[in-house]
């Protein structure tokens, strides 16, 4: 309808771009202006993309007004094994300390576990054991209403990786109803003061009608971005019936730039986060299993993510979405972060980190590749 | 009546009593309407005749944009993927409808419309900058790489909405040759030069930094469908043998609908893993009639389908003529 042009424009504030009639004039156009086309030869590559962009160095005064004030927690609570009641653990260790747990009495709360694939040997999703262990965490501090819900990355089988991941199962021991966020319906949030350029986001209504949004991720090391968390585990709440299966759009707009527009359209309450079995190296999919033995939480999840990097003896200054959250959405300094329980220092441990850490040129030839 | 006949008749009622009243249908009950769901139910109910997948169409048509795409739901912004799916089911319900919907010449229109619409969609893929390169470095071979189709405008091309708008430009009937069939050509290209070492597609890259990839079985069926037309190619043939492997696999209704579309397009429909997938898929259906995660409408309406391969053997929706 007469909707196109105007979504079109809406879409992005650079506007539309050009279709084949568009490319082939302008091809006529400027031919002959010489020039090397060197490295573009990847078969599923945008040559426009921006992947790879840097971070802003200045954010307008009412970007850097989000940022969350005053000092946050971080507790950190040593869980050796997924066996036993990891809450109830958890619960223990935390109760002599002055750790906030944030208040969901009566609330709808979504849980948000990492499930973007399945590799049968690796720790690529969030054990269910600590999605059980979430649940019942929410549950006893009097939520009304607790639902699981996940936007797989990469696969649209959701139904065989609810089953395969025992995600599925967790749910239904716990008696929680679980909602694929990809295919859920879709409301549109203004995103004016967002980095990415999108003027606005369609998100799922379970996550735009919910009372709290708690982030629950695996710990892994991650090729596009040094480190995946709590934060980037929010790109599994933008729907796939929009943005596809991988959520595409969200990476060539830059992978910083959308993590912290999403946690500032999400609004997320708290994190837990499976440092138990973590993943090191080629993460967030390929990579080999390292056991850790922590759960981290927090209600800042900026401060949450730059705990976890110190964890893998990682500067949250060095990653770049971190660094930007501590612009605009909470604490990265250790100054500003209150550690409760075990101390970083007596489990910080170097990991393998993905080649493309270190080296930006094969980070730009897997961008061209768009994997 | 036979178990299949039952089962079949359970997830059609089960379709027509989730469709809204303005023909659209959620992805699941009760829920906003959805251009995927809404065409994937058109084509499996479309042989009932009116009135669910005739207004089912004529919703289609009435949401389609002035470029003739369309968005998962109308005014959720621009075009995207499910203009694949849309157009597939206008090109293959429509003629099973024609007493019906004869004198509606804007469905006619729309289809062709479609079409149009993923011809004219596809080539933001390099920019005009770097087609330039391409085109001043390689002459115009250069701009004959393979090329798919994203899931947004805007993004990088992907295997599995390559293979919904492959699906919709050849089925029921492949184009002539012209600009139609050139893109056909790009865009079995594109599915095939991913072809996963294990036989297979997945989302996306074969290899990632080195690392290769394994295929998905709900990904390799969607893109086997979209290349039923190239069953010479060694990689299909690698494909389909890989699709065969994964029948004693019970793994989801989704993958074992498309599975079954995707074996029965490739007569493979007389194997015996081929019945074993039917009675997988038949024991997944719930008591409403529905099948998959929180009574997917969608995974009804795939199911509906292969449910279909068993019983017409001679008239199958997604095959090729």
């Amino acid at each position: 309808m007469e909707e196109d042009k105007k979504n079109q424009d809406e879409n992005t504030k650079e506007g539309a771009k050009v279709d084949r009639r568009d490319f082939l004039i302008g091809a006529a156009v400027v031919a002959g202006a010489g020039a090397s086309a060197a490295g573009l030869t990847g078969c599923s590559g945008g040559g426009d993309s921006k992947i790879t962009r840097d971070i802003p160095l200045k954010l307008t005064p009412s970007q850097i007004e989000r940022k969350r004030q005053g000092m946050s927690q971080v507790a950190i609570v040593p869980v050796a094994d997924y066996s036993g009641d990891i809450y109830a653990h958890i619960k223990e260790s935390l109760a002599a300390t002055k750790f906030a747990w944030p208040n969901l009495k009566g609330k709808t709360v979504v849980l948000k576990p990492n499930m973007v694939e399945y590799r049968a040997d690796k720790p690529v999703t969030t054990n269910p054991a600590l999605l059980k262990a979430a649940i019942a965490m929410a549950q006893d501090l009097g939520a009304g209403k607790v639902i699981v819900a996940e936007g797989p990355g990469h696969m649209r089988d959701t139904e065989f990786l609810l089953d395969v991941t025992g995600l599925g199962g967790a749910c239904r021991e716990m008696g929680v109803p679980f909602v694929d966020l990809n295919l859920d319906d879709i409301e549109k949030l203004d995103n004016a003061e967002g980095l990415t350029g999108l003027k606005h986001f369609y998100l799922p209504k379970t996550i735009v009608h919910a009372d709290a949004v708690i982030s629950v991720p695996k710990l892994k090391t991650h090729h596009w971005v040094g480190m995946t968390c709590s934060m980037k585990n929010l790109f599994g709440t933008v729907p796939g019936r929009k943005y596809g299966w991988p959520k595409n759009l969200l990476h060539i707009k830059g992978i910083p730039h959308s993590i912290i527009d999403l946690q500032h359209l999400v609004k997320p309450a708290m994190a837990i986060v499976d440092g138990i079995e973590t993943m090191e190296g080629d993460g967030p999919i390929n990579g080999t299993a390292k056991h850790l033995g922590q759960v981290i939480l927090g209600q800042d999840l900026a401060a949450v993510d730059a705990t976890c990097a110190r964890i893998l003896t990682l500067k949250p200054q060095e990653i770049n979405y971190i660094k930007l959250a501590g612009m605009c959405v909470g604490n990265i300094d250790e100054g500003m972060i209150e550690i409760i329980g075990t101390p970083i220092a007596s489990i910080a441990t170097p990991y393998k980190m993905p080649i493309t850490f270190t080296n930006k040129e094969l980070l730009k030839q897997a961008a061209q590749q768009g994997s | 009546m036979d178990q299949l006949s039952i089962t079949r008749d359970k997830a059609r009622a089960y379709l027509k009593k989730v469709q809204r009243t303005d023909g659209f249908f959620p992805y699941k009950a009760s829920g906003d309407p959805s251009t995927e769901a809404t065409a994937w139910a058109a084509i499996a109910l479309c042989k009932d005749g009116e009135p669910a997948p005739v207004d089912a169409l004529r919703a289609l048509a009435n949401s389609q944009g002035t470029k003739g795409g369309w968005a998962t739901r109308q005014d959720t912004g621009r075009p995207d993927w499910t203009s694949g799916p849309a157009t597939l089911a206008l090109r293959v319900a429509m003629p099973r409808l024609k007493p019906v919907l004869a004198s509606e010449q804007k469905l006619d229109t729309s289809s062709r419309r479609g079409l149009d619409y993923l011809l004219e969609s596809r080539t933001d893929f390099y920019g005009p900058t770097a087609r330039l390169l391409l085109f001043l470095t390689k002459g115009r071979s250069g701009l004959d790489y393979s090329r798919g189709w994203p899931w947004d405008p805007e993004c990088f091309h992907w295997i599995e909405p390559t293979a919904y708008c492959l699906m919709a430009a050849k089925i029921p009937n492949q184009p002539k040759k012209g600009a139609l069939g050139e893109m056909i050509e790009l865009a079995e290209r594109f599915i095939l030069d991913h072809h996963c070492i294990d036989g297979g597609w997945n989302h996306g890259n074969n290899i990632t930094l080195g690392a290769y990839l394994p295929s998905y079985r709900l990904t390799t069926a969607e893109a086997l469908l979209a290349l039923q037309n190239r069953r010479d190619e060694k990689k299909v043939d690698q494909a389909v043998h890989y699709l065969s492997k994964q029948s004693q696999s019970d793994t989801s209704a989704h993958a074992l609908a498309m599975s079954i579309l995707a074996l029965a397009a490739y007569q493979k429909s007389h194997a015996t893993n081929f019945d074993l997938e039917l009675q997988q898929l038949m024991a997944r259906q719930k008591d409403d009639g529905s099948f998959g995660h929180d009574s997917s409408v969608l995974v009804t309406a795939l199911a509906l389908l292969a449910l279909e391969t068993a019983l017409d053997t001679d008239d199958q929706l997604l095959v090729m003529k």
